[in-house]
C-alpha cells in the first residue's frame, strides 16, 4: 500500500516536471475553519504530517481562522492566492449550507474540489428515560405526538439540526428541535434524559452507548455500519433517507494545472498512507477518500439538498 | 485496599524517569508560554499538542496535563504581574493579586498563588481517586433549568466581588450578558447585535475585552495618578512568606478548594464559577472585608485554589462519562482520542494503567510547577523593579500581540483599544468591571439554557421552582442579593436621617 | 453634603444610552414567544432591566450626598479626563491593529511602542528607541520564529 501510493507521488512528479518543479516554494498552509481542538483541526493536523512525509521538502503547517460556523476561514481560504501555497479544510456546513443563508463571502461556484478526506456518519440515540427503545417504537411516538418529541441538535441551522427537519420532511413527522452548543453539550442532556433523543456519530455515542445511558435507534445511511452492525438503517425500515457530512480539502480556483495535478496526487497518496489511515480511525474518524470528481458532485448534491431544506424552514437568504 | 493498590499502579506509571521528566518538561513549556498574554491553556495545548504525536498514550498524556497547569499558572502570573488575566478564572486573582504586586509584595501573591494550587490540586485529585464515578451522576443530573439557575448564582456572586454600589454592579453584569449575546444567535444562526459590525458576528473576543478593560485602562489611570508614576511597584518584599501569612491563606485555600473541587464537575462554567464563588466567599466570611479589592492575600489564595480544584475536577466528566466540560477539556479529548483513547465510562477499567496514571501525574504535575515556580518567582518579581514608564509601553505591545493571536484578528486589537476606553470611564464612574466580565463568559450560557429550559419545560417557568436543585440554587440566590441589598438600604436611611 | 453625586447621575445616564441603543438594535431581529423565544427576547429583556438600573441611579444620584464610594478610595476618582496617556496609550494600540499587516510585526511593534512610550511624562527618546527595537527583534523571534505563529516579517505594504 506504502509502496503503491509512494510511486503515485513519483508518477505524478515525474509527469509534472515543469514548473510544478519548484513546488512548492515555501511553506504551505492548511486553513482550518474551526478553532483548534476539534475534530476537523485534529484530522487536518495529521493531514498535514502526512503531507509533509510525501511531499518531499515541504513544510505545512496548519492555520486556524475560526468563526461564522465555519465561514469565515473558508472565505478567508478561497480568497487567497491560487497557488497551491494555501489550501483550506472544507467542510459540508461552510460549503454546502451556509451561503444558502446568506452569511458568506462566497458559494459553492469559487470552490476547486481537491480530496474528499472523510465522512461524519450519523447515528440517532433514544435517550436515558425515553419513552422508545427501537425504530418502531420510535415512529409510534412520533406519530402519536406531533412536534412534542424533544430532539437534541448541535446548532440550529446546522447540518445536526437539518439532517432531522429532513427525516420529518421524508417522513412526514415533526419534533421540537432544541440547540445545544456542541455535539457533546447535546449528547450530555441525552445521557441525562433531559432530551428525548439525538443524533451523534458513532465515536461520540459509542461511550454512552457502551455505559447504557442510551440506545441507538438507526443509522442514516445506506448500508449497516462496521462500527455498530446491530443498529438497523432507516433504509431497511423502509424510510429512504440517509446524511452524513464531509470534510476534505479545497482551494481557491485558478491553480496552474501542473500544480494542481501534483497536489492532488500528493493529498491521494498522504490520504492512503497507513499511518494517517489509522491515526484517523483510532479518533473515530469515517476515512473516506474521494477524487476531486467525486468530491464534487457529493458536495453539489447536498448543497442542492440542503438549499431546498432551508427553503422549507424560511431561513434562506436571511442573514444577507 | 484496592484503592491503595490503584494509587501503587498510578504512580509506578507517573514516577517512571521518562514521564517525571516529560512532565517537567511539560510544565516548563507551558509556563513559558502560558506567560504570554494572550496564550491561555487550549492555545498552548493545541501549539505543543504536536509535541506528543511520537510518545506512548500515557507519557503523552501526562506531558499534556504538565503543559495544561504551566498554562494555567502562566496566565495567574501575568495576571498578578501586569493585570493582564488571559482567561475568565484568572480576573479574580488579578483583582488582589496586581494590588499586592503595585504594594511590593508581588512574590507574596505568586507564592500564595503556587502554594495553594499545589494544595487544591493534591486534595482535587485525590476527590477524583475516590469518588469520580460517584461525582459523574452529578454533573448528569444537571439539565437547562439547572444550569440557569446556577448562572443566575454566579452573577449575583460577583455583585459581591465588587465594591461600590449594588446597583452599579448589577448594571455591569447586565451589561456584559448584553455584550456576550453579541453576533450569530446560537439557536437560530441569525446575527443580532452586530450595530452593522460583520465582524461582530462571531461575537465578541473575552480577551481582547478582559485586556482593554484591565490592562490599557489600568494604564492609562496610573499614567494619569503621579504618586504611581514613577516605578512598577512601590518596594521589593521578600519572597518568603512569613508566618502570619500562611495563617492568613489556610482557611481560604481550604475552602476554595472544597468550592472549586463541586463546580468543577459541573461541565459549562462550573470551574469559571468556582473562583468568583470561592472569593465571594471569603469576602462574606471576611472580619474585614473592605480589604478585599486592595490586596488582600485571601483574595488571591481562594480563587486560585478553586480555580485548580475545579480544573482538575473537570477531569471527572472527561473520564467518566466523556464530556468534556470546557474549552481545555475538549482540547484535551482531542489530546486522547489522537492517541487512541476514548474517554468515556469504560476508562477507569478498560485503561486503569492511563487512568490512575493520569491521577498520579496530575499531583505530579502539580509538584513540578512548585518546584519550577517557588524559584522563578524572584525572576517574575525583578522584572517588576524596571521602571514603569519602560515596562507599561511593553505591556501594551504585548497585550495587542496576544490579542492578535487569539484569532489573528486586528479587529479584536480594536475592540481591546474601545474597551480600554470604555474601562477608563467606567472608572470614573467608579463602576468596577469585574461583574461585565462574569457576565460576558456566562451571559451566552444564561440565555441558551433559559431557552433550551422553555423548550423543554413546554413554555412553563414555574419548572425552575418545582424541580429541587434548580429552585435550591435560586433560593440561595435571591439570599445573596438580599444580603448585599439590605445593609445597602439601611445606609441610605441612616445617610438620610443625618440630614 | 447637599451636593448630588455626579458619578451616579453620569452613570446613570451611560447606562440608559447603553440600553436605549441595545433595545434599539435588538428589535431588528424576531422577539418570538415565551415558549420558543427568538434572538431579540432576552436582549430586550436586559435591555429594559438595564435602563431600570439606570433609572434608579439618577434617581439616587439626584437625591444623595456625594459618598465615598469605597473603603480607601476616599471620594473616587476626579473626574478630569487624563487626555495625554488615554490617547496614546490607546493610540499605540489602534496603530498596532491599522498598521501590522502592512508593516509586519517587527516594524508595527517598534513603532506602537513608541507611541505608547511618548504616553509617560519622563518620556526618554534614546531609552524608548532602544527598548522599542530589542523588543520588535525579541517578539519577532518569540511569537513568529520559536512558537510558530503566522506573523508577517515585513508587511504587504513594503513588499512582504
Amino acid at each position: 500500500m506504502k509502496a503503491l501510493a509512494g510511486s503515485v507521488v513519483l508518477l505524478a512528479l515525474a509527469a509534472t516536471a515543469g514548473q510544478a518543479a519548484t513546488y512548492p516554494g515555501k511553506t504551505i498552509e492548511i486553513v482550518v475553519p474551526y478553532a483548534a481542538g476539534g475534530g476537523t483541526d485534529l484530522s487536518a493536523r495529521i493531514l498535514a504530517e502526512s503531507l509533509q512525509k510525501h511531499l518531499e521538502g515541504s513544510t505545512v503547517v496548519v492555520r486556524n481562522e475560526p468563526g461564522g460556523g465555519g465561514s469565515n476561514g473558508t472565505g478567508k481560504g478561497l480568497k487567497a492566492e491560487a497557488d497551491g501555497h494555501t489550501l483550506t479544510i472544507g467542510a459540508q456546513g461552510p460549503i454546502a449550507l451556509l451561503p444558502h443563508y446568506g452569511a458568506t463571502t462566497y458559494s459553492i461556484a469559487d470552490v476547486d474540489f481537491l480530496g474528499l478526506m472523510g465522512r461524519n456518519l450519523q447515528v440517532v440515540l433514544a435517550c436515558k428515560d425515553a419513552p422508545f427503545r427501537t425504530f418502531a417504537e420510535f415512529m409510534d411516538h412520533a406519530r402519536a405526538n406531533p412536534g412534542a418529541t424533544l430532539i437534541g441538535n448541535s446548532g440550529a441551522g446546522g447540518a445536526n439540526h437539518l439532517s432531522f427537519e429532513a427525516y420529518g420532511k421524508a417522513t412526514d413527522t415533526s419534533y421540537e428541535h432544541v440547540p445545544f452548543g456542541g455535539a457533546s453539550e447535546a449528547l450530555t442532556a441525552c445521557a441525562g434524559g433531559h432530551i428525548d433523543a439525538v443524533t451523534a456519530t458513532p465515536a461520540e455515542a459509542r461511550p454512552h452507548v457502551e455505559g447504557g445511558a442510551v440506545t441507538p435507534l438507526f443509522v442514516m445511511e445506506r448500508e449497516r455500519i462496521a462500527d455498530m452492525p446491530e443498529v438497523p438503517t432507516a433504509v431497511e425500515n423502509g424510510v429512504d433517507f440517509t446524511w452524513s457530512s464531509w470534510k476534505g480539502v479545497i482551494a481557491p480556483k485558478g491553480i496552474p494545472e501542473d500544480v494542481r495535478a501534483t497536489i492532488t496526487a500528493v493529498l491521494a497518496a498522504a490520504m492512503a498512507d497507513p499511518g494517517f489511515v489509522q491515526k484517523m480511525q483510532e479518533m473515530g474518524e469515517f476515512v473516506d477518500f474521494r477524487d476531486p470528481a467525486g468530491f464534487e458532485t457529493l458536495a453539489r448534491e447536498d448543497s442542492a439538498r440542503a438549499e431546498g431544506l432551508i427553503r422549507d424552514l424560511g431561513m434562506y437568504g436571511m442573514n444577507k | 485496599m484496592e484503592f491503595l493498590a490503584n494509587i501503587g499502579l498510578g504512580f509506578s506509571t507517573a514516577l517512571s524517569v521518562a514521564n517525571v521528566l516529560y512532565c517537567f518538561l511539560g510544565a516548563l513549556l507551558g509556563t513559558a508560554i502560558g506567560v504570554l498574554p494572550g496564550l491561555g491553556p487550549v492555545a498552548t495545548i493545541a501549539m505543543l499538542l504536536p509535541m506528543t504525536f511520537g510518545l506512548e498514550p500515557v507519557t503523552a498524556l501526562i506531558m499534556l496535563a504538565g503543559i495544561f497547569y504551566g498554562a494555567q499558572y502562566g496566565s495567574s502570573t501575568t495576571a498578578i504581574l501586569i493585570n493582564l488575566p488571559g482567561e475568565a478564572s484568572s480576573v479574580v486573582t488579578a483583582l488582589d493579586g496586581y494590588r499586592l504586586a503595585r504594594q511590593g509584595r508581588a512574590g507574596t501573591a505568586l507564592a500564595v498563588a503556587a502554594l495553594g494550587s499545589f494544595f487544591a490540586g493534591t486534595v482535587a485529585a485525590l476527590i477524583i481517586a475516590l469518588f469520580a464515578p460517584v461525582l459523574a451522576a452529578v454533573a448528569l443530573s444537571f439539565g437547562p433549568h439547572e444550569y440557569f439557575s446556577l448562572m443566575v448564582l454566579g452573577l449575583v456572586a460577583s455583585v459581591a466581588i465588587a465594591s461600590g454600589s449594588v446597583e452599579k454592579s448589577l448594571a455591569m453584569i447586565l451589561l456584559g450578558v448584553l455584550l456576550g449575546l453579541v453576533g450569530q444567535d446560537s439557536q437560530t444562526g441569525v446575527g443580532r447585535l452586530t450595530f452593522g459590525m460583520t465582524d461582530l458576528l462571531d461575537g465578541v473576543e473575552f480577551v481582547a475585552i478582559a485586556m482593554g478593560l484591565f490592562g490599557l485602562a489600568e494604564i492609562v489611570q496610573n499614567l494619569e495618578n503621579p504618586a504611581e508614576r514613577n516605578s512598577s511597584v512601590a518596594r521589593i518584599g521578600g519572597l518568603r512568606l512569613s508566618r502570619q501569612e500562611f495563617r492568613q491563606m489556610r482557611g481560604p485555600v481550604l475552602r476554595g478548594t472544597a468550592i472549586g473541587s463541586i463546580l468543577g464537575i459541573l461541565p459549562g462554567g462550573g470551574a469559571t464559577i468556582g473562583a468568583f464563588a470561592a472569593y465571594m466567599a471569603e469576602k462574606r466570611l471576611s472580619r474585614t472585608p473592605e480589604r478585599f479589592g486592595q490586596g488582600a492575600i485571601e483574595g488571591v489564595a481562594a480563587p486560585e485554589a478553586a480555580n485548580n480544584a475545579g480544573a482538575q475536577t473537570s477531569f471527572i466528566p472527561l473520564l467518566t462519562l466523556g464530556i468534556p466540560a470546557n474549552a481545555t477539556m475538549a482540547m484535551m479529548t482531542g489530546a486522547l482520542i489522537l492517541h487512541g483513547v476514548t474517554p468515556g465510562p469504560n476508562i477507569i477499567s478498560g485503561e486503569p494503567t492511563l487512568f490512575w496514571g493520569l491521577i498520579a501525574s496530575m499531583w505530579v504535575g502539580n509538584l513540578m510547577l512548585l518546584v519550577l515556580n517557588l524559584p522563578l518567582i524572584g525572576v517574575w518579581v525583578r522584572m517588576l523593579s524596571v521602571p514603569y514608564r519602560v515596562l507599561f509601553p511593553l505591556i501594551v505591545a504585548l497585550s495587542c500581540i496576544g490579542v492578535y493571536t487569539v484569532s489573528n484578528s486586528t479587529f479584536d486589537v480594536m475592540m481591546m483599544v474601545a474597551f480600554g476606553a470604555l474601562g477608563y470611564l467606567f472608572f470614573k464612574l467608579q463602576c468596577q468591571p469585574t461583574p461585565l466580565l462574569l457576565g460576558l463568559v456566562l451571559g451566552p450560557m444564561l440565555e441558551e439554557n433559559l431557552r433550551r429550559a422553555m423548550l423543554t419545560g413546554r413554555g412553563d417557568p414555574t419548572v425552575f421552582l418545582t424541580r429541587p436543585i434548580s429552585a435550591g440554587l435560586l433560593v440561595l440566590a435571591v439570599i445573596c442579593l438580599a444580603a448585599m441589598i439590605l445593609p445597602a438600604v439601611r445606609r441610605t436611611r441612616e445617610v438620610a436621617f443625618e440630614e | 453634603m447637599t451636593q448630588p453625586d455626579r458619578s451616579d447621575l453620569a452613570a446613570g445616564l451611560v447606562f440608559i444610552a447603553i440600553a436605549a441603543a441595545f433595545a434599539w438594535a435588538a428589535l431588528d431581529v424576531r422577539m418570538g414567544t415565551l415558549l420558543r423565544m427568538g434572538p431579540g427576547y432576552f436582549p430586550l429583556v436586559l435591555s429594559v432591566l438595564l435602563a431600570a438600573l439606570g433609572a434608579l441611579m439618577l434617581l439616587r444620584g439626584a437625591r444623595r450626598p456625594a459618598a465615598p464610594a469605597g473603603p480607601g478610595q476616599g471620594q473616587g476618582p476626579s473626574f478630569r479626563v487624563a487626555w495625554r496617556p488615554l490617547l496614546l496609550v490607546c493610540g499605540s494600540a489602534l496603530f498596532f491593529a491599522l498598521t501590522l499587516e502592512g508593516l509586519g510585526l517587527p516594524l508595527t511593534t517598534f513603532a506602537t511602542l513608541l507611541i505608547a512610550a511618548s504616553a509617560s511624562p519622563q518620556f526618554r527618546p534614546a531609552e524608548a528607541l532602544l527598548t522599542a527595537a530589542a523588543f520588535a527583534a525579541g517578539a519577532w523571534v518569540v511569537f513568529a520564529m520559536l512558537l510558530g505563529l503566522p506573523f508577517r516579517l515585513a508587511g504587504t505594504w513594503i513588499g512582504g
